[in-house]
């Protein structure tokens, strides 16, 4: 069914059926079947009827051209320059025309993970979605991810960003100490994201609501990007420290910080200077769970707000650090959001994922007027009591349409 | 688990190199899940008294990450001291996992 004398080789064909997995191959159908009947939100949303795939058909001569038209339920494009039709017909239309010799490939259209949007079970469990849904979006809040960067030309992410400072350059190239791998991603700018990490926290934060990906906990919040961690996930405490600082300067409204350590007098005066600053501090409690009285630095200064994590049972995670300091827990095992990675999406697990969550919703607080004091004991006042004892959780779960004064009954 | 692990340090003219290297010994696949951006640590040792550590002066991301080490297989995580006073010291390894720490430790002079 693949030609070779029409100005597609059979190697590209092949290239191109291994990265989209759209290719019909001799078993085609089935796995036509299998796959786009896996998405029935895809099919759903082009109209397409049991049995019926969308195709682009790649024709040879005017003969194969007629033959796909004839075969089609409904012609949905003729290209101009290119020797192609996009068709809608049944499984065995399809079937003769992979047996065409006049036809030169026949691929099933679409990306279909990419056209609807997800809403992660942590948004949802802490009814953000309901906070969207009253218009709550966190417009007009400037909230800093002081991280690994954040990718400057994610689909999801792109709308929201705002500046961006890195005190440490992006740089995929190369190995990592203590053996990461960087992201595949491109270096922009200095402060993009090389990691994944400070991408998939600011999604959690402030992904874009839209029809891909996933939804944030704010939506229209202004996201800054303060690179501070490298390529493999760590960072000097100076360059932690001249992160929190520059957030200061800026007075920007929330610093999220997914990030830990030991103590550091150097990053505790930063803390204390951007909290005088104005800006509403937020930190991943640590991942030495089980354990107790473990919550790590920052997190642990009383300038922050100290984050334990949540699995989707609302359980303490069993990564998650716990002690007096926790403040609030927040979703962060098994959390789906964007990464760096060809712009894509992946899920990860940590209290490093809890902590933007309650940084989206502090975002969303903020852009509604609440100060720097009222934001912290909103979102603990209004918190939900899930069973776990204050060290775990502090006041309770994030709930960010309590916080903004919405019936979040509906979990 | 059935993990085998073993550090060396080599000596050398203002550093001394250690390479710690974890080893799947048994005959099934070992997921090795990592607490953060920090995967393993060094930390040595004058006696009783800890006198420097590799992730002294530094923070990391607080997500788990993953790595499944298949039977038969190492993985091997680097370290350096820089401008070490003389003396004798252990260095001792250790992976910061979920699971076991898979410590391991050796002898050197400087």
């Amino acid at each position: 069914m693949l030609g070779n004398d029409n100005g597609v080789s059979r190697r590209s064909v092949l290239k191109a059926a291994g990265a989209s997995a759209g290719l019909f191959g001799a078993s085609g159908l089935a796995a036509a079947d299998d796959e786009s009947n896996g998405d029935n939100d895809y099919r759903k949303s082009l109209g397409l009827e049991d049995g019926q795939v969308q195709i682009n058909v790649g024709f040879k001569s005017d003969r194969g051209r007629q033959k796909a038209l004839g075969a089609a339920d409904e012609v949905v494009r003729e290209f101009n320059s290119i020797d192609v039709v996009t068709i809608r017909a049944s499984a065995q239309a399809v079937s003769g025309l992979q047996n065409n010799p006049n036809v030169r490939y026949v691929e099933e259209d679409g990306q279909m993970q990419a056209l609807a949007q997800t809403l992660p079970w942590g948004i949802d469990r802490v009814d953000a979605e309901v906070a969207h849904a009253n218009g709550d979006t966190g417009a007009g809040a400037d909230i800093a991810i002081i991280d690994t960067g954040i990718d400057s030309d994610h689909p999801d992410l792109q709308a929201n960003l705002g500046k961006g400072r890195a005190f440490v350059n992006c740089n995929t190239r190369g190995g990592c100490r203590f053996g990461a791998k960087p992201a595949d991603n491109t270096c922009h700018y200095n402060w993009d994201d090389d990691n994944d990490h400070g991408t998939h926290c600011a999604g959690i934060a402030d992904a874009v609501n839209n029809s891909e990906g996933v939804v944030g906990v704010s939506t229209e919040a202004t996201l800054h990007a303060v690179k501070v961690l490298d390529k493999c996930g760590s960072g000097s405490w100076s360059d932690v420290a001249a992160g929190i600082e520059y957030v200061g300067d800026q007075g920007w409204d929330v610093g999220s910080m997914s990030l830990g350590g030991d103590a550091s007098q150097t990053i505790k005066d930063a803390v204390s200077y951007a909290h005088s600053q104005g800006v509403t501090l937020v930190g991943a409690a640590g991942n030495d769970g089980p354990c107790t009285d473990c919550v790590g630095y920052p997190a642990a200064y009383s300038e922050v707000i100290a984050v334990s994590s949540t699995n989707d049972s609302d359980g303490l995670s069993d990564f998650s650090s716990t002690g007096p300091e926790v403040e609030i827990a927040a979703p962060g095992t098994d959390i789906y959001s964007t990464v760096a990675n060809n712009g894509g999406y992946d899920t990860f697990s940590g209290t490093s994922m809890a902590c933007p969550h309650v940084a989206g919703a502090a975002g969303q607080l903020r852009a509604n007027g609440y100060s720097q004091s009222d934001t912290r004991s909103r979102l603990k006042d209004t918190a939900e009591n899930i069973g776990l004892a204050s060290n775990e959780s502090g006041a309770g779960l994030l709930d960010a349409a309590a916080a903004l004064g919405h019936d979040s009954s509906d979990n | 688990m059935t993990l085998q692990s073993s550090v060396t340090a080599t000596v050398g003219a203002d550093r001394v190199e250690f390479e710690y290297t974890v080893e799947n010994v048994g005959n099934d696949p070992e997921d090795l899940q990592f607490r953060s951006g920090l995967k393993a640590d060094f930390a040595v040792l004058d006696g009783d008294v800890e006198v420097w550590r590799a992730s002294y002066g530094r923070m990391f991301t607080q997500a788990l990450q993953t790595e499944t080490l298949p039977a038969g297989d190492s993985r091997t995580f680097p370290g350096a001291w820089e401008d070490p006073d003389p003396g004798t010291y252990t260095v001792v390894a250790e992976l910061n996992t979920t699971g076991p720490d898979a410590e391991a430790r050796t002898d050197f002079s400087v």
